[in-house]
């Protein structure tokens, strides 16, 4: 039986790394896909709290955010560290809420004009901040007409999703 | 002359070439969060509200957070666990007991003939802002119309008024949970509702269902102006 006879010696065949490629780029695809940049880099801590009756943000597009949290690691020495507002890319007052919410409106306005009335404002507070901080955004909020907020949260254990 | 085979590429490196993109967006993907409790903020009147307009005590669940994450249901103090059911049973109040809120009967025939009222005003109506709130109001009609249709006959439909405040020093955190169990208090009743009457669970209703039973049970649940504490 000649035909049959194995040709090399006993050694194993090394296996095909030819499919690398394909597994790497198939994670490669879900990656790009799932990324959102982010736009601003956080400043403070979050530690957000957790909600059941929760609705998904779907456009992202017309929602400006308000961080409110401790200053986070390095700058906690030379922030102190009580809750703080973050907007964009800085710390703000409460004073500069109006004034980013016209930030968000005119941005919004650019693209669409008939969707200014859907912005939304989304919350993305620390657990531990104490409600007046957060009574006085509010308020600013309902000063610059923003009535439409968004408490962000993490999904609970018995979330129903709207 | 012989067909000279052009040279087959290396792929060899491609992996490594897509390795480098991968590891890339791994670094830079930040899951966020994008889910949220949805509210809208009352606009800021120019004048004060009348506080002439007498709620009755009964139709009125008062929760106060106190500073130090104390929950207080008219007058009480309650567990962050017990609020749901105290909530439920107090919008729901089956035992027509006479310290829970009173019911109003909406019967067909008034919510016909106040949509056919209101639709009337709008034809006549000029006025751009009149419209407005004419139309809102037309809204409203017709979604208790519809929950007359789609429920069969008389509408009970609870009085009962949530009334939530608290102080300077409350933690975010606890008050986003009660708001969170009185949400979920709203949801559980709403859906054993559907499931009922419809029997699908409340959010697999069509928006029209849904819209119906909003209407009879709607959420009131209103924000008092925080208490300042001077600390």
């Amino acid at each position: 039986m000649a035909k049959f006879k194995k040709k090399g010696g006993d050694d194993s065949p090394g296996i095909s790394t030819a499919s690398l490629p394909d597994i790497v780029f198939m994670l490669l695809f879900f990656f790009m896909v799932a990324t959102v940049m982010r736009e601003t880099d956080l400043k403070v801590d979050l530690d957000l709290p957790s909600a059941n009756q929760i609705e998904k943000l779907e456009r992202k597009d017309l929602v400006g955010y308000v961080y409110v949290g401790r200053p986070s690691g390095k700058l906690a020495a030379s922030m102190g560290d009580a809750h703080r507002i973050q907007l964009q890319d800085d710390f703000k007052e409460v004073k500069d809420v109006p004034e980013y919410v016209e930030l968000v409106r005119e941005g919004i306005r650019k693209r669409n004009e008939k969707e200014v009335g859907k912005m939304i404002i989304a919350l993305k507070v620390d657990a531990e901040a104490k409600m007046k901080l957060i009574g006085d955004i509010k308020y600013k909020l309902r000063e610059s007409n923003a009535l439409r907020i968004n408490y962000s949260t993490n999904v609970g254990k018995n979330a129903s999703i709207e | 002359m012989p067909k000279r085979e052009a040279p087959e590429i290396n792929a060899g490196s491609m992996a490594d070439i897509a390795f480098l993109l991968l590891i890339f967006f791994l670094v830079t993907t930040t899951m966020d969060s994008s889910y949220g409790v949805e509210r809208l903020l009352p606009p800021i009147e120019e004048e004060q509200p009348d506080d002439n307009q007498k709620v009755n005590e009964r139709n009125i669940l008062s929760v106060l957070v106190n500073g130090s994450d104390q929950i207080l249901a008219n007058g009480k103090l309650v567990e962050l666990a017990d609020l749901k059911e105290q909530t439920k049973e107090f919008i729901l109040n089956e035992d027509n007991r006479d310290d829970l809120p009173e019911f109003k009967t909406i019967s067909k025939k008034d919510s016909d003939d106040s949509v056919n009222s209101i639709r009337g005003l709008v034809k006549s109506e000029k006025d751009e802002d009149k419209l407005k709130s004419l139309k809102k109001r037309l809204r409203k009609a017709e979604a208790k119309q519809l929950a007359c249709e789609l429920f069969g006959g008389d509408l009970k439909v609870s009085k009962g008024i949530i009334s939530m405040q608290n102080v300077d020093q409350t933690s975010y955190g606890t008050y986003l949970a009660v708001q969170d169990e009185m949400a979920s208090a709203y949801y559980e009743i709403r859906n054993a509702f559907a499931m009922e009457k419809l029997g699908k669970p409340f959010l697999r209703c069509t928006p029209e269902e849904i819209k119906a039973i909003k209407k009879i049970y709607p959420k009131a649940i209103s924000e008092a102006e925080p208490i300042n504490t001077g600390n």
